[in-house]
């Protein structure tokens, strides 16, 4: 499996597209942090940061999650890399987990400019607003107004980080399976993937308020508030939660694409 | 010990209520060169897949290496295989391709990786990406891929498609010199019975799923050879001739009576004239026998 993994970095590394990708969710990372601080010293009235709600890491992680999918399972179904790979000596069931290895350790460089800006915001003191949107880190962005440096609460924001990886990971893990069941469609797997993947987030997040019992079924999915409100004061109990939840439920859609991969013709 | 590297049992294969392999049986023994010969559509690629894992047979049952079952697994590492086109990412050269799949399947030796390209005749293509590559350049690659673990047993699906002349010599020679030095054995798929004729060794005979014939390349030169049939009540008188005037023992005499002359099949002329020379008074005479199209037409029964 780690053959596989390795493999994957290694053509990931001549890969443009994923250089791209970074590019774009490094690009969207800084803007919607300058927005944030924008909106925080009263340069920007909040109603004109809507629009960079769509730049934020809930949105664009599910987007860029989709185009990687695409790219890491489709793109390899395209070019051959899988059936060399079964061909070779590796049981499909290694093959899709050593995949979703790589998909999230993937997740999680797209979502370290995220990261990294709200720790260069939260260490440079800067002033920032208000979330303008659901996200984990203008959560922090806001709060780094009120919540002093120290190490441990920075230890504690790249805890965050690594849990919010595995839970967008959770997320996206749909559009994973998706891709083992369409195998070289890379473009449908992204559109339905992402369609999917935002439809389910805002139903989620609508359903949540209509009624307690949907908010506490929902609380057990990745999609779940408690995600996206992951702060310096959260309990460890709420971030092994999210992270449990987020395991759960890439081990599901892991073993969902075993189950369709098992059988299925490598064209 | 078994020199059988591969064992299929009854191999079949059905999409929806297509029936695309029915009951396919072959042995292949180590160190030989077997051809997969059928028309378009015959199954060959159907069957490589099943080996290979790429599909699974709705029924049969493959041994590989003397293993059955889910222990074929591990034995897969001991194969090669290129089928239909080889897995290349096409932004990347030769070399990146091949150093891809060495790290797939966990080879530390990196040497071996400008020792294949120079093997296929691919060491000069330097910083040229495979995207650029010709249909043969990519071809020779895929092989190269293929020989990366050095294989015991080496899979080809129809290598030589797409190849100039030149190109497919070079493959020719590439496949008998793996085999003859390095004891690999090959299974190789064409629709063209006389393109393998000159490297395969065994021949199996594919048509509409079924295996037609297995046949060695011994016993196909015997019924694809070339004679004089002659028929003459002076059968004696005949052979007399045969030896004396024309210095040769290479005929037979057949149950019915005609005798097939191996010898002299371009100079009739000279055979007719030295019988009647010496009074061998001839019912029949004719060159008989099949091409190597021929042959696999009547094997696969079209027209």
């Amino acid at each position: 499996m780690f053959n596989l993994i390795k493999a994957d970095f290694y053509k990931i590394n001549r890969s443009m597209i994923y250089k791209v990708l970074f590019l774009i969710a490094a690009v969207s990372a800084v803007t919607t942090t300058l927005v944030s601080h924008f909106v925080g010293t009263g340069d920007m009235e909040m109603s004109s940061a809507g629009t960079a709600a769509l730049l934020t890491d809930v949105v664009m992680l599910n987007l860029l999650g989709s185009v990687v999918a695409g790219q890491l399972i489709c793109g390899d179904f395209e070019n051959k890399l899988i059936q060399s790979a079964v061909a070779g000596c590796s049981s499909r069931g290694t093959l899709v987990c050593a995949k979703m290895i790589t998909y999230t350790l993937l997740i999680g460089l797209i979502t370290l400019p995220y990261a990294l800006c709200a720790v260069v915001g939260y260490a440079s003191g800067a002033a920032f607003g208000a979330p303008y949107s659901a996200s984990v880190y203008l959560n922090i962005l806001f709060e780094t107004n009120t919540v002093d440096f120290s190490v441990g609460t920075l230890l504690k924001y790249i805890a965050i980080t690594a849990i919010m990886a595995l839970a967008y990971t959770a997320q996206t893990s749909f559009v994973f399976f998706l891709a083992f069941v369409l195998k070289n469609k890379a473009l449908i797997v992204t559109a339905v993937g992402f369609l999917t993947c935002t439809l389910i987030g805002m139903t989620s997040s609508l359903l949540s308020s209509s009624s307690e019992t949907v908010e506490k079924v929902i609380s057990y999915t990745p999609f779940s508030a408690d995600a996206y409100n992951l702060n310096h004061a959260s309990e460890i109990g709420m971030m092994l939660k999210v992270v449990a939840i987020s395991v759960v439920f890439i081990a599901v859609f892991t073993g969902l694409s075993i189950a369709a991969f098992r059988k299925t013709e490598i064209k | 010990m078994s020199n059988i590297i591969l064992k299929t049992e009854n191999i079949s294969k059905k999409y929806g209520n297509t029936q695309v392999l029915h009951d396919v049986s072959i042995t292949l023994e180590s160190g030989r060169i077997y051809g997969l010969i059928g028309v378009n559509g015959a199954g060959k690629t159907t069957l490589m897949r099943q080996i290979l894992g790429l599909s699974v047979p709705t029924s049969g049952e493959i041994e590989l290496f003397g293993n059955r079952g889910r222990d074929i697994l591990k034995e897969r590492a001991r194969l090669g295989c290129l089928i239909e086109s080889p897995g290349l990412v096409l932004g990347m050269t030769a070399k990146q391709n091949l150093r891809l799949h060495r790290i797939m399947h966990g080879i530390a030796d990196k040497a071996i990786e400008d020792e294949l390209l120079a093997t296929v005749g691919l060491a000069g293509t330097g910083k040229k990406k495979t995207k650029d590559f010709s249909l043969g350049m990519k071809q020779r690659l895929g092989i190269a891929i293929a020989l990366l673990t050095n294989p015991e047993l080496v899979i080809l699906d129809e290598p030589i498609n797409g190849l100039d002349p030149i190109g497919v010599v070079e493959i020719r020679e590439l496949i008998k010199k793996l085999s003859e030095e390095r004891g690999m054995t090959i299974l190789i798929s064409s629709h063209n019975l006389p393109e393998l004729y000159q490297c395969a060794t065994d021949y199996i005979i594919i048509d509409k799923g079924e295996v037609k014939q297995e046949i060695s390349l011994e016993e196909l030169e015997e019924r694809c050879r070339h004679y004089l049939q002659i028929e003459t009540p002076d059968r004696e008188k005949l052979a007399t001739v045969l030896e004396q005037q024309l210095g040769t023992t290479n005929f037979k005499v057949m149950p019915d009576g005609s005798v097939q002359l191996y010898d002299f099949t371009d100079e009739r002329d000279k055979v007719s004239d030295v019988l009647f020379e010496n009074g061998v008074k001839t019912t029949g005479f004719s060159l008989k026998g099949e091409t190597l199209e021929n042959y696999f037409i009547s094997v696969v029964g079209q027209q």
